[in-house]
């Protein structure tokens, strides 16, 4: 619960993707506008599906998105 | 407060208002001794039917008048039906969370059944550990919306 261990730089991609909005985004990944911002505030770590989604929207390695960081 | 949580109030509020008209009726029909006769236990086995029919209807009509409010007066930026899978834990963790009160609740009953109290009073403390437990469940959802999850 609270903070995860999981950063991103999806907000960065958003930006360098043509300013691509969060419910842009959600609608290429089929979820909601909330889960791509409580993914984006880390908030909420998504499933390796929509990991890999996310990744093929921005057309990038997964690991460019998303990043474990030591608690 | 998202889409979601919203819903999630609407919920909650129809959960009470249910609870409370069925709680009310059974102290009604308590005071002028509805639950006296041989038919006692059929009668509230009715009784819990129709809360649970009555409930259900309440909550999809509300839900849905909530919604058409939500997209059309209100404008609601992104009114969406979507249930994905942050929804779902949610959903999950919230549904585990209320079986303890609602285990909780059930043993309590059973700890009072087996101290002689009567079987109608029994039943309606596994009726309202039922209500408490689906209260705890959708505030825990409300919680898990806005703390993150």
């Amino acid at each position: 619960m609270g903070k995860s261990h999981v950063s991103n730089n999806i907000r960065r991609l958003r930006f360098d993707h043509g300013e691509m909005t969060q419910k842009e985004l959600a609608e290429k990944t089929g979820v909601t506008r909330q889960t791509i911002v409580a993914i984006e505030n880390a908030k909420y770590s998504p499933s390796l599906e929509l990991a890999f989604l996310i990744a093929r929207v921005f057309n990038t390695p997964l690991e460019d998105v998303f990043t474990y960081q030591e608690p | 407060m998202s889409f979601q949580e919203k819903r999630m109030v609407i919920s909650f509020v129809s959960t009470l208002l249910v609870f409370s008209i069925y709680g009310a009726v059974i102290f009604q029909m308590h005071q002028h001794g509805r639950f006296d006769g041989a038919d006692a236990t059929s009668l509230l086995g009715r009784a819990i039917l129709i809360l649970i029919v009555g409930a259900i209807i309440l909550n999809i009509a509300l839900t849905i008048i909530f919604s058409i409010v939500m997209a059309i007066a209100q404008r609601e930026s992104d009114p969406s039906f979507v249930v994905d899978e942050r929804d779902r834990h949610i959903e999950l963790r919230a549904t585990a969370i209320s079986y303890y009160v609602f285990g909780t609740g059930f043993t309590l009953s059973m700890v009072a059944l087996a101290l002689g109290q009567p079987a109608l009073w029994v039943f309606n403390m596994i009726v309202a550990s039922f209500g408490v437990a689906t209260l705890v469940e959708i505030l825990a959802q409300i919680y898990f919306y806005r703390r993150g999850f």
